[in-house]
């Protein structure tokens, strides 16, 4: 990888912190965008078989490592998939669930993607990369070779038609990849042109940016919205073979791969709403493989030796976010008693039973950048208690807090934080709120609730929450300080210039306490224990590609 | 009889002509698709999305053009349905309809046994047992009935699918669970009418000639059970689709109301404004074929009004 | 009308006589139908235990982390307790109020609108009656979960705002029953006779022409009930129903329902004393139907 290293640091104008303000105010990402569970509505519940249940399988202990195998010489047998809604959109340039993501990622493929640690970026349409020193071209060296599922070639040409189709006007997405001028004149070479710095195309492109056929996109990219919502033709491993409407999606092996060909003849996913109802199905053997499964069920998952529970670090954060401009969060003290209030240790041990990590950064481990903060709050109510009556409030502090109703245990995560912080002299009401409502709300510019709490996904291994200000804006969080290390991180090549900005913008946000982070949860998939090479991805984006199932023929 | 229907079918195009109009007001008050489904995105974005899907227009003009589009069969263009709103549904209904038509069924075939036992050995312990042990079934909520069958027959029998909807096994549970409320109102309804007609006089006239009370049952008692049975069921299909939504998440049946259920969350409105259309009409066709079973069984409704 | 049971046993046949004021309220009690007594005591016991929690156990919203998912029959927690460490029982208790408080406000609600709704129609006729009752129609053809989800989009999840919801969609069968009874009542002589003597439409309407169907909405009102609770549990599995602080037994059930398999006392004790409450429910209205001699199903038409 062809980084540029030190980069000089670079005055920002006046015009860039404008503008980096607006980037900020207007764009962003959440977590719940790529993590949205439709947790299925109405609900059924049951005591009778489950007292059954929980009496009949009393845990017989051992994880059951079966014998690992090799993958088979030709893609064989079937793997089903549980999705906890229905699908949404199968357009690269669209989709956000986990589900959705996990089909896309089968049949499409970016110019980058992560290498088998996600600790750097590996080639994966694109063999090599340049960036510049001022970070302004990207010159991409395309792949030989490669054809789509249709017959189509895979060639300049069809990269830039494909950022055409991205950075149309209604693509919400667009702005991950600024506004490039794209040059494909020669077929085996894309050239990106920023007029400023844009260090995170690289990051940004294993986002959002699935490669489809230019069969598909024909002459008039921009507008092929309709075309690509029907048809699904990429370069990944699995071919699109037909959807059921609300029911299923299959997908099949593509022998036409560049790469590794997949060693699972079909992809089946299905969509079963209901929580416990996918838990049930793999438990029955009608699926194989579900993703994202609560803290509980892992648990008890665990202890049935035909199935197994992949668990690893995700590149998402936990967070609480009051409102900065508006009674009572307008006081840094207030917002510093908020800190003080919760002890985080306690829910991630008893709620998630310790399927998280504790951090105080504003961004997971992992993420380039990662900077631990000067300041830090540990668990104190007395001292919440003595800053609230600093701040002047003598009595209780009313709060409205909300929550997104597909967070992962949302509801109980809401009231054990309502219960710490009216241990200190808040009186907080929380509502789980619909994803629309929720939104909705956070966007006014005097929101009802001065409180959120809220997964974020920093899903392209870079702090682009950070760069687009996205968490900033929700927390109407103004420091003239920040804004302008923002900005220039914005602007920064990558390198140590450009983590010494972020780590100081860190500290700043830390000492300010524009918005505190919980916890980063861990990402949790259950599947049949048969099933190998299979990992659960920090970032959203599943891959099945090399995974197979021992003893099939 | 003509005029009376020709009456009630203008009646019922109001009925659906005021269901749209009151979705279409529920709808905008509830949102739009596309702050339901992206947060923070450009505004530059969010403004070219809500003008492709029609929703930057004044309120009155949307509708304007909503109800002019829906007397075509156009429900408005559909963020998560690029082939339309009423083709969405109308793949979905047939999953609906197998169910609900198949829990009636079930549940009708069940509380006839039932009722015709109980009106042959009424007053007898099991006569009791059996009632009572309906009225105890009455109230278990569908979502707990849902759950237990999929533990108990799928998860640790092993017998059956614990989802989906590929094949007649896979309805199996998904029915009972759905016709279990049902069963006990019904067969209280059935023997109530048979022992009607065991009062009758023409029956005192059968007991005189010998027939046995299980053939005055079979016979003429069923025959006169049927038309309230069907008014019954026919009342009953509103609380049904309101039920088929529990089941049909819970089991994973791709059924309109699976897709109530996510369209709503997602803001959908073509699609959910269509699902609304498609229940109010069969549900005004429903209710005129209760209403003619009516008029022709009780004289005294007829000339009332 | 048809009467419900061929055989109708005279409720004074067979009373011992008793000269106590105890003796003869055991015996009135013991006359009335089994299903009656029933569902009444089941009533009575889910008070008791109200009253026992209002007075005795812990506050159902305390939280105790350390104490999350207890087992059932552990210290302190008799049924145990669910993921913040609330006490079911405690939780179960004060539901009951909270559960009995909507539904007789539900129940009380829809059944003044239907009643107004159904003597207006039957009485008045022709046009009058048909708007009504495509009126009735139209409130039952829109899905009430489109109409929960818009409304809590505006109006929030208090519990007035969950009363009157229910009620919006609640009050159709008492229109229909009073409709039925009224239509079937007016063509009788001695109303047209009080007409005829000049007494009001309104004295008419209300003395007259409801009363006999005061015992059809009494046992409608029970009915009800249980399809008033069974809607509030449905509704927090949407989201929509009671939230804390306020206790619920939907709202337990819901929470609990994902972790079924590993803590099933957060779901089968909450969701055992809704079915009670739905039984008693049903057999209190059943027992009200054979005490009264009538049957709804077939009035309602």
């Amino acid at each position: 990888m062809a980084y540029s290293s030190e980069a000089d640091d670079l005055r920002p104008s006046e015009a860039a912190v404008e503008r980096a303000r607006r980037a900020a105010t207007s764009a962003g990402l959440t977590r719940q965008a790529f993590l949205r569970r439709s947790a299925g509505s109405v609900l059924g519940v049951t005591s009778l078989a489950a007292f059954l249940t929980a009496c009949g399988s009393a845990g017989t202990a051992g994880t059951g490592s079966a014998a690992v195998g090799s993958p088979p010489a030709h893609p064989t047998g079937t793997l089903r998939i549980a999705l906890p809604g229905a699908v949404d959109s199968l357009d690269p340039t669209i989709a956000e669930s986990v589900g959705d993501l996990a089909i896309i990622t089968s049949i499409f493929e970016s110019l980058v993607t992560f290498d088998a640690g996600y600790r750097a970026l590996a080639p994966s349409l694109a063999t090599r990369w340049h960036v510049s020193d001022d970070a302004r071209e990207w010159v991409f060296t395309l792949r030989d070779g490669v054809r789509f599922h249709d017959g189509a070639t895979f060639d300049a040409s069809a990269v830039r038609k494909n950022f055409e189709y991205v950075l149309r006007p209604s693509d919400p997405y667009g702005f991950l990849f600024g506004t490039p001028v794209i040059d494909d004149s020669d077929p085996s070479v894309v050239r990106f042109t920023y007029k400023t710095p844009f260090p995170d195309l690289g990051h940004n492109l294993t986002l959002a940016s699935g490669i489809s056929s230019p069969k598909v996109l024909g002459s008039h990219p921009a507008k092929a919205d309709k075309q690509v919502a029907r048809q699904h033709v990429g370069t990944g491993p699995f071919r699109f073979v037909s959807e059921r409407a609300g029911q299923s999606v299959t997908l099949a092996a593509f022998d036409g791969h560049w790469g590794e060909k997949p060693h699972i003849e079909t992809l089946v996913f299905n969509v079963i709403p209901e929580e416990s109802a996918r838990v049930s199905a793999l438990q029955a053997g009608d699926v194989d493989l579900v993703l994202q499964v609560a803290p509980l069920a892992a648990r008890s998952l665990r202890s049935d030796p035909r199935l197994a529970v992949h668990e690893s670090p995700s590149w998402s954060t936990a967070c609480l976010m009051p409102v900065c401009d508006m009674k009572p969060f307008d006081d840094p003290r207030v917002r510093q008693a908020m800190a003080y209030a919760i002890d985080r240790k306690t829910i991630v041990e008893k709620l998630l039973l310790g399927t998280a990590a504790l951090d105080d950064s504003m961004f997971p481990p992992g993420i380039q950048g990662y900077h631990v903060p000067a300041t830090a709050y540990a668990h104190d109510p007395q001292k919440a208690r003595q800053l609230l009556k600093d701040a002047g409030y003598g009595g209780t502090v009313p709060v409205r807090m909300s929550v997104r109703s597909d967070a992962v245990l949302a509801s109980e995560i809401s009231q054990a934080l309502v219960a710490q912080l009216n241990a200190v002299g808040f009186a907080t009401t929380s509502e789980v709120l619909d994803p629309a409502v929720f939104e909705a709300d956070k966007s006014l510019p005097r929101p009802k609730y001065q409180l959120h709490w809220n997964e974020w996904g920093w899903v392209t291994g870079g702090p682009f929450h950070l760069t687009l200000g996205a968490l900033a804006a929700q927390c109407h969080y103004r420091n003239p300080r920040y804004d302008a290390l923002v900005a220039r991180v914005v602007v920064t090549p990558d390198g140590r210039a450009r983590e010494r900005l972020i780590a100081d913008a860190i500290d700043v946000w830390a000492n300010d306490v524009a918005w505190i982070t919980l916890w980063v949860p861990k990402r949790l998939d259950a599947s049949i224990a048969t099933l190998q090479h299979y990992q659960a991805p920090p970032n959203v984006f599943t891959k099945l590609g090399t995974s197979y199932i021992s003893g099939s023929a | 009889m003509k005029r009376y229907i020709a009456t009630r079918l203008g009646q019922g195009l109001l009925v659906v002509f005021g269901a749209i109009t009151i979705s279409f007001v529920l709808a905008s008050m509830a949102g739009n698709p596309i702050d339901a489904r992206y947060a923070n995105i450009s505004p530059a974005a969010r403004a070219q999305l809500l003008h492709q899907y029609g929703y930057d227009k004044p309120l009155l003009e949307r509708y304007v053009s909503y109800v002019g589009g829906v007397a075509h069969g156009d429900f408005g263009p559909s963020i998560g349905s690029p082939t339309g709103a009423l083709t969405r549904v109308a793949e979905a209904l047939p999953y609906t309809l197998i169910l609900v038509f198949a829990a009636m069924a079930t549940a009708s075939l069940i509380a006839l046994a039932s009722a015709t036992f109980g009106a042959i050995r009424r007053g007898s312990r099991i006569d009791a047992w059996v009632r009572n042990g309906f009225v105890a079934l009455q109230g278990i909520p569908e979502f707990f009935a849902g759950l237990v069958l999929v533990l108990l027959f799928a998860v640790v029998l092993g017998w059956l699918p614990s989802f989906g909807a590929t094949g007649p096994a896979s309805y199996v549970l998904p029915v009972i669970a759905l016709s279990l409320p049902l069963v006990a109102t019904l067969t209280r309804l059935l023997r109530s009418q048979l022992l009607d007609v065991l009062g009758a006089d023409f029956v005192v006239a059968l007991r005189a000639k010998g027939l046995s009370e299980r053939d005055i049952v079979l016979r003429h008692g069923l025959r006169n059970a049927g038309p309230p049975l069907i008014t019954y069921l026919a009342l009953q299909l509103g609380w049904l689709l309101g039920g088929t939504i529990i089941v049909e998440v819970v089991f994973g049946i791709p059924g309109i109301g699976s897709l109530v259920v996510s369209a709503t969350r997602a803001r959908d409105m073509a699609v959910v404004q269509a699902i609304v259309v498609v229940v109010a009409v069969g549900y005004v066709l429903f209710n005129l074929f209760a209403d003619l079973a009516v008029r022709a069984v009780d004289p005294r409704v007829r000339s009332a009004t | 009308m048809s009467v419900g049971d061929l055989v109708v046993e005279p409720p004074r046949a067979g009373l011992p006589v008793r000269a106590s004021r105890l003796g003869r309220a055991w015996a009135r009690w013991s006359a009335l139908p089994g299903s009656l007594r029933l569902g009444l005591a089941i009533y009575a016991c889910a008070l008791a235990l109200a009253l026992v929690g209002a007075v005795a156990l812990a506050d159902p919203n305390a939280q105790d982390l350390n104490q999350a998912f207890a087992k059932p029959f552990s210290s302190g927690h008799p049924l145990g307790a669910d993921a913040l460490g609330h006490d079911v029982l405690s939780w179960i208790a004060h539901s009951v109020v909270t559960s009995l408080t909507i539904g007789v406000a539900v129940v009380a609600l829809s059944a003044v609108v239907g009643i107004v709704v159904g003597l207006v129609a039957g009485y008045a006729g022709g046009y009058v009656d048909a708007s009504l009752m495509r009126l009735v129609d139209l409130q039952l053809a829109v899905p009430p979960l489109l109409l929960f989800i818009a409304a809590s989009a505006t109006v929030g999840h208090s519990m007035v705002a969950l009363i009157l919801l229910i009620s919006v969609v609640s009050w159709v069968p008492y229109a229909r029953v009073v409709r039925t009874q009224v239509l079937v009542e007016r063509t009788r002589a001695s109303i047209s006779a009080a007409r005829l003597a000049g007494v009001s439409r309104l004295r008419l309407l209300l003395v007259h022409l409801l009363p006999p169907a005061a015992t059809l909405i009494l046992v409608l009102g029970s009915l009800q009930l249980g399809f008033v609770l069974l809607w509030e549990a449905g509704l927090s599995f949407v989201g929509l129903g009671i939230a804390p602080p306020t206790p619920s037994l939907g709202f337990m059930i819901a929470q609990g329902r994902a972790s079924l398999q590993e803590a099933w006392w957060v779901v089968v004790f909450p969701g055992t004393m809704l079915a009670l409450l739905l039984l008693a429910a049903n057999v209190v209205g059943d027992g009200l139907q054979e005490l009264f001699g009538i049957d709804v199903e077939v009035v309602e038409r």
